[in-house]
């Protein structure tokens, strides 16, 4: 996306959430949505490759508080 | 006499004990160091001293009937500006909660209460805990005790400064991406962020429920240990003088010592040096790649926090500070999907972190900062663009341990070439925290950083 096509979306975004975005605001934001993919995409990636099934299904976001009493996902 | 204020909190609480030292005594020393350098510091955004000379008074007479009420009995400390107290405003360090007087009172502040430590005032911090620096828009810049022109790292920057500077013996602080062991690492005193979940977090200001944690900061080990153990309701303490002999230390291959100033690069590797004198075996271990780690804790954060504060994001814009304002509307932006797949990581990553490295040692010995303290120029909006830079540089190696959640401890590893402090970091494995407070005391024990009071005087 370009950055006018993303701060767009930001606008409309926040917008939907009740919020408005100034001209700056909606800069930021709009490359932060544009980022986000590629910040999940490599740890994703490695991620699923090391799991049996390749996936994250059966991974519950709540996994972490069970590793840390050593309960954790194997 | 000897001022009372270079008393570690575990000396004064046994002076007060054993009556050598009267809690009085103990908080007007305290009042007076407050009055004279706050100005120039501005690490108290409000002090309550007559209150905490009516406590004093009542905690000297239960003295002396004997009737001691714990560990803390008529030590003063003072508190990061969230936790709440009943009826007592609590700013939260904005503008929006200004006049907020909460109708409850914080877990970790009735468990202070309980062992008898007394309260100084409210210290500063940054807007809603929200900034690594120690800047705020709203009640200005805290100052750092070793050189005012530069940063106390934050967000529990007042708890840094008063600490450091000896105008209360402890502080409570709170961490979701260093914000204890940043002011500790930069002010040159402990900080310990816990394992997830170990203190309570009720009646604090809320941030961010996945990553938020309560810490003390203290001149020691052993007083950060004190102050663990009453606010976890957990002994901390065990085992704390035992030393290091037999020990395992972690060095991690990467990241962690990845492009290093070389006074910190020098500092770490003189107290690995003190550690493996005392005993300690270090061990080279592979971690797993934690590059992502910082933009992942981001996912998890900011919709966390941006979900709290929405109602004044849609109300009160205007009354956030700008950057503040910026990093919650980024949570605005974040698909429920991508938030929930950083949390299924972190479960992986942290087990990954489990079953390798910390599987091979007791903990992870590493820098608190890459970078030594910075101006505050350099970290201030007008510094422009390279400012952002220099501001995610100083969380770097604190954040990616929020985002897994185990525990660390920071403590004071030297002072730079310009007389400013220099910090390391010991990750344990979760609910470790007597191990990692037992390999810094012994640090400490060996070392002598901890000595030195900041050149207040310069300030007056």
């Amino acid at each position: 996306m370009d950055d006018g096509t993303s701060a767009t979306i930001a606008r409309a975004l926040a917008s939907l959430q009740g919020v408005m975005l100034g001209d700056a605001d909606a800069a930021l934001c709009g490359r932060l949505l544009d980022a986000v993919p590629r910040t999940l995409a490599a740890p994703l990636k490695t991620a699923c490759v090391a799991r049996p099934e390749g996936t994250l299904f059966d991974v519950p976001p709540g996994a972490h508080a069970a590793a840390l009493r050593g309960e954790g996902p194997k | 006499m000897t001022d009372p204020t270079t008393l570690t909190l575990r000396d004064a609480a046994q002076a007060v004990r054993e009556r050598t030292l009267r809690a009085e005594a103990l908080a007007e020393a305290c009042l007076d160091r407050i009055a004279r350098l706050n100005p120039v510091l501005n690490a108290f955004l409000a002090v309550e001293a007559e209150a905490v000379r009516a406590a004093a008074r009542t905690a000297d007479a239960q003295a002396r009937a004997g009737r001691l009420r714990g560990p803390l009995h008529g030590v003063p400390l003072a508190h990061k500006d969230m936790f709440y107290r009943a009826g007592r405003i609590c700013t939260c360090g904005s503008l929006i909660r200004r006049d907020f007087r909460p109708e409850r009172t914080a877990t970790v502040l009735e468990r202070l209460d309980a062992a008898g430590a007394l309260t100084l005032g409210t210290l500063h911090m940054a807007e809603f805990a929200m900034g690594p620096t120690g800047h705020n828009a709203h009640y200005g810049r805290c100052r750092n005790p070793w050189s005012p022109d530069h940063i106390t790292g934050g967000s529990s920057s007042g708890s840094g400064a008063a600490v450091a500077a000896r105008l209360a013996f402890g502080a409570l602080g709170s961490d979701t991406g260093g914000s204890v062991r940043l002011p500790a690492a930069l002010c040159g005193v402990v900080g310990v962020k816990p394992t997830q979940g170990l203190v309570p977090l009720d009646g604090a200001m809320p941030l961010s429920e996945s990553l938020d944690c309560i810490g003390p900061l203290a001149r020691s080990a052993r007083d950060a240990a004190c102050l663990l153990s009453v606010i976890a309701g957990t002994d901390c303490e065990a085992g704390i003088a035992e030393g290091v002999a037999g020990l395992r230390l972690g060095l991690p291959r990467r990241f962690y010592f990845d492009g290093l100033d070389p006074e910190v690069a020098a500092a770490l590797d003189a107290a690995r040096r003190i550690l493996e004198r005392g005993g300690a075996v270090f061990v080279d271990v592979d971690i797993p790649d934690h590059a992502a780690f910082a933009d992942l804790a981001n996912l998890v954060f900011t919709p966390e926090a941006a979900t709290l504060h929405l109602p004044w994001l849609r109300e009160r814009p205007q009354d956030y500070g700008p950057q503040v304002r910026a990093r919650l509307l980024q949570g605005l932006m974040m698909p429920a999907t991508a938030h929930l797949q950083a949390k299924q990581l972190r479960a992986l990553h942290l087990q990954a972190m489990l079953d390798g490295p910390l599987a091979l040692c007791d903990a992870l010995f590493v820098p608190a900062t890459r970078q030594r303290v910075p101006t505050a120029a350099a970290t201030d909006v007008e510094a422009g663009p390279a400012m952002a830079e220099v501001v995610a540089g100083v969380a770097a190696l604190t954040r990616p341990v929020s985002y897994l959640g185990l525990p660390a401890v920071v403590t004071p590893a030297g002072f730079d070439t310009a007389g400013l402090p220099m910090g390391l970091q010991l990750i344990g494995r979760p609910f470790a925290e007597a191990t990692l407070l037992r390999i810094a005391d012994a640090y400490e024990r060996a070392t002598d950083w901890l000595r030195p009071i900041p050149p207040c005087h310069a300030l007056t």
